[in-house]
Order: structure tokens, then sequence, then C-alpha cells
């Protein structure tokens, strides 16, 4: 019976974070038809923000997180400043191709940006708390993996909030159906956008804060980040920002009962078994039916 | 109030309207007409600023705004109700109406408005929370001329609105289209490829052919004009054969 909580207590964890992952990886996807490859990589630049704040500044990790957040978002205005925005005119397909190769090209850049700057070390954040648990009736809970999802339920949450109740997440939906239309109805559909992905990037600075806490940050680390994220947003289905956390959360699920089962080094090849299985029976995603639209 | 002078437009290399000059005064219907591929919405797009022109000047109420952004255009008052109606299909009602008040201009105001319009068009009320995509034909027209009004325009660009309704719907709108030029002084310029609803509504009528315009004047002068009647409204002229 224990082993069955901590099986959940870890799967719930694990999937707070890729919910968190997929989020900003979805709301750039969802919004823009941007598939932006470079979602790790810039998980990995928040990381190494979180890291430097903590080492230089003595700043603590979660306190940390608006500063990281502040960044990440300016070099997400950035992107799309100098990158996606030449890209808007395309039609939607050559957009996501042109997208993809772009934040190809863009991941190695920053890899090798990022080992010249700060060579190639694997670097963690570790905190006077670090690897702390508490032992809830013989299921162990660590500090960090609470601290995951309580992050991640308040970012999703007001994400939600952001799209569903204000002004301006209108103009982000309306600008997500019908471009056009929404510029003849007085919406900037270029600001919207801009600030979109600065969001977009600033959740992969919040996602980047806790790999560095519970995880490991390295140059090219970002890839096995990207992999989550995509798994996670062909589950949620496309333009389903909504669907994202229940997709996370199951991944999560899935890879804790597959440690379970069959040990920690098949838990990837777990997850990408997910991913392939429903590309091939429900490529529009497990939860697309319910789609309303980003 | 609205002065489109001497404008060509391209799409890509092909030209699609030459030396367009035209203007439409506070408080009129005026009306684009002529046939399919002519270039009528084209002008209408080149105004809400979704085209740019490559020669020649647009300006509203003195002040140009050729090469302004579509959402800096319907800042100045000037909103289009698009063709094929361009709704956000997965938003409600209320929301389609909300966004059409994103100005800071439009906001101050958007409740009353609001309440005029649900006024207006009563079923938009009854409905306000049902996605747009679900609404018929009609009502969604409703809808993008309710979402247009939303922002308080002075100057309303109506493009085809009569695509594909049924005659009573259509009747309908332009009862209300009328409606607002006289009760709320909102001029208006419109496309349509029915001709006879057109003059009908309008005051005044611009005729294009192929990206120029070849006649214009008063709708009651153009409707009796041998051209018009033999080209768009049908009518063989009265002594066929001799």
């Amino acid at each position: 019976m224990e082993a069955v909580f901590q099986i959940l207590t870890y799967g719930i964890m694990v999937g707070s974070l890729y919910a968190l992952i997929g989020m900003g990886f979805s709301l750039i996807f969802s919004v823009m038809k941007y598939v932006n490859i470079a979602q790790g990589t810039f998980i990995m630049l928040g990381g190494y923000a979180c890291f430097f704040l903590f080492k230089y500044l003595k700043i603590d990790p979660y306190i940390s997180i608006p500063a990281v957040m502040i960044i990440m978002s300016l070099i997400g205005m950035a992107l799309y400043k100098f990158l996606f925005s030449r890209l808007m005119d395309l039609p939607v397909g050559l957009r996501l191709n042109n997208s993809m190769l772009i934040t190809f090209g863009l991941i190695w850049v920053l890899d090798n940006l990022v080992t010249l700057l700060w060579t190639s070390d694997v670097r963690s954040v570790t905190t006077s708390y670090t690897g702390e648990v508490i032992n809830l009736a013989g299921v162990r809970l660590s500090y960090m993996g609470m601290a995951g999802v309580v992050l991640a339920v308040v970012f999703i949450t007001a994400l939600h909030l952001l799209l569903t109740r204000t002004y301006f997440g209108k103009a982000v939906r309306a600008a997500t159906q019908d471009a056009e239309a929404a510029g003849l109805s007085g919406i900037n559909v270029h600001r919207t956008f801009l600030i979109s992905c600065g969001i977009g990037i600033a959740l992969a600075g919040v996602a980047g804060v806790v790999v560095a806490v519970g995880y490991y940050i390295s140059p090219s680390g970002g890839l096995a980040w990207l992999l989550v994220a995509m798994v996670v947003v062909v589950l949620a289905g496309e333009q389903n920002v909504n669907w994202v956390f229940p997709a996370g959360l199951l991944v999560g699920l899935v890879e804790a009962v597959s440690v379970f089962v069959t040990g920690a080094s098949y838990r990837e090849v777990v997850s990408l078994l997910l991913f392939i299985t429903v590309l091939v029976f429900k490529p529009e995603g497990l939860f697309a039916k319910r789609s309303r639209g980003v | 109030m609205l002065e489109v002078k001497d404008i060509d437009v391209f799409y890509g290399d092909l030209q699609a309207l030459w030396g367009i000059t035209l203007e439409v005064n506070e408080g009129e219907v005026v009306s684009l007409i002529g046939s399919n591929g002519a270039g009528k919405s084209t002008i209408l797009r080149t105004i809400s600023g979704l085209h740019k022109p490559s020669k020649g000047t647009i300006s509203f109420n003195g002040k140009r705004i050729d090469g302004k952004s579509s959402y800096e255009i319907v800042e100045q008052g000037i909103c289009m109700v698009p063709e094929g109606r361009r709704l956000f299909p997965e938003m409600s009602i209320l929301e389609n109406l909300e966004v059409g008040a994103y100005t800071s201009r439009a906001r101050i105001e958007k409740d009353p408005t609001l309440a005029w319009l649900y006024d207006l068009f009563p079923i938009l009320s009854r409905r306000s929370l049902q996605l747009a995509k679900t609404l018929s034909g009609g009502e969604q027209q409703m809808l993008a001329i309710g979402r247009a009004l939303m922002s308080r325009p002075t100057l309303l660009l109506v493009d085809e609105m009569s695509l594909g309704l049924s005659p009573l719907i259509v009747q309908e709108l332009s009862k209300v289209i009328k409606e607002l030029n006289k009760s709320k002084a909102l001029t208006v310029l419109l496309v349509e490829q029915n001709v006879r609803l057109a003059l009908k509504i309008s005051d005044r009528s611009y005729i294009l052919e192929n990206g120029h315009i070849v006649d214009h004047g008063e709708a009651g002068v153009l409707s009796k004009s041998e051209n018009v009647k033999k080209a768009y409204l049908g009518v063989l002229p009265e002594k066929i054969g001799g």
C-alpha cells in the first residue's frame, strides 16, 4: 500500500514539472503556431540564471523565480522580435516548418555559447534543504518535489486565469483563432504575440529553476526536456492549453509506474512509447475532443 | 470624411487596383458595386490597413491612415465587418463582442454599447454564452456587425453582407444598417454583389470594373442608367432588336 502511494506521489511530483514544461511550449505552439525546438535549451538558460543568482548573490532558488522570469521573458521577447516575427506572414504549415529549423539552429548557437561562457560542467543548485523529506505515514515526500507541485499549480492556474478572465487573454485567444479579424477588431496582434512569447519563455525559466534544484543543468541538457514537452503537448492535443496539466500528470504517473516495474533506466523509453502510441492511434491528442481553442 | 486619392494596390506582382479615387462624406451610405474580382473588397481591405497602397493616399478626417496597421485604424474610428464574418469560432458571443471593444476608447463605453447592441439584436443577448461557431449564418452576420459596432466606429465598412444569407435576413440586416445610419449618424461604406440591394440602401455608388472606377453617382440616378441596368440589374434595354 505504501508503495502505491509512493509511486503516486512520485508520479504527481514529476508530472507537475512535466506539465510546467509542456505549458510554455504549448502556449507558443497554440498561439503562434511556432514549434520552439529550443524550449528545452531555454529551460537550461533559466536554470543557469537561477544557478548564478544563487552562487553569486546567495539568492534562494525559489525566491529568484521572479528575477529568472523577468530575464527569460526579455529573452523570449527578443526571440519573437528578431526571429519569429519575420515568419508571421507565412501560411501556418510553412510557419511550423521554418520555426522548427530556426529554433533547431538556435539550440546549436545557444549550447555552444553556454559552453564557451560557462564550460560544459554539469551543475545543480544545492541548498540547505536539498534532499530533505518529510515522512507521511511511511510515504516519503521531498520538499523539492512538493515545491515543484505548488509552482506548477500556481503558474498553470495563473495562466489559465490570464487567458480566460482578462482582456489581454481574450486578445490572445482571438488572435490565435483569426489573427486578421483580431487586427480588424482593434487588437495589436504583434504586441499580443510578443507578450505571449515572453510568457512562454518565462515559463521555461520557472521550469528551469525546478530543474536546477531537483535535477541538473548542462549546456546540452535541454534536449531531454524538449522531448518531455513534446510528449505532453501531443497527449494534450494541439491548441489545448487547458489539458496540458492532466497530460503532464499522466506522463508522470506512467513514468512512476514504469520505474517501479522495470527500473529507472527504462523510464524515458516508456514515455516515448506512450508518445508513439498516441501519435499512431489518436494523433489529434488524447484530450483533443474537449478542445476549446487555447 | 474619408478620402481615397489615386491609390494603386498590388497582390504580389498582380495589380488589383488602378488609381482609385473616392470619397465618403459624413452621414452617407456609399456602396461599391461591380462583378466578382473587380476589386471592391480590396478597396475595403486597403482602407482597413490589410493591404498597403503602393501609390496614393487615404485620409480619414484629414489624417493620413494609409500605411497604418489595422488596429490603429480601428482606433481612429473605422471598423470593418469582414467578408465571411470571420468571427472567433471558439469564443462565446459575449466574448466576441468584448473583443470588438478592445481599443481603450471603446472599452470605456463597453457596457452601454453592449446594452444598446443587445437591444438591436435581442437574439445575441439570449444566446450570449453560446459559442460563435454554433450560430446560424444570419446570426453570425448579426454578431459580426455587432462586434464591429462594439468598437464605436464613426465609419463602418461592410464587406459582402448578403453573401449566403436568406433574402429575409438580408432585408432585416439592411434595415438595421439604414436605421444605424439615420439614428446614430453612422457613415457606411459597403461592398455588395447584390447590386439591386446596394443601390436601394445607399445614397451614392461607385462602379468598379477590373480594378478601375468606371462610373459613380447618386444611387437613384445610377439605377436608371442603361449601362447599369444592362450589366448589373439583368434588365434588357427597352428597344432591343429595334
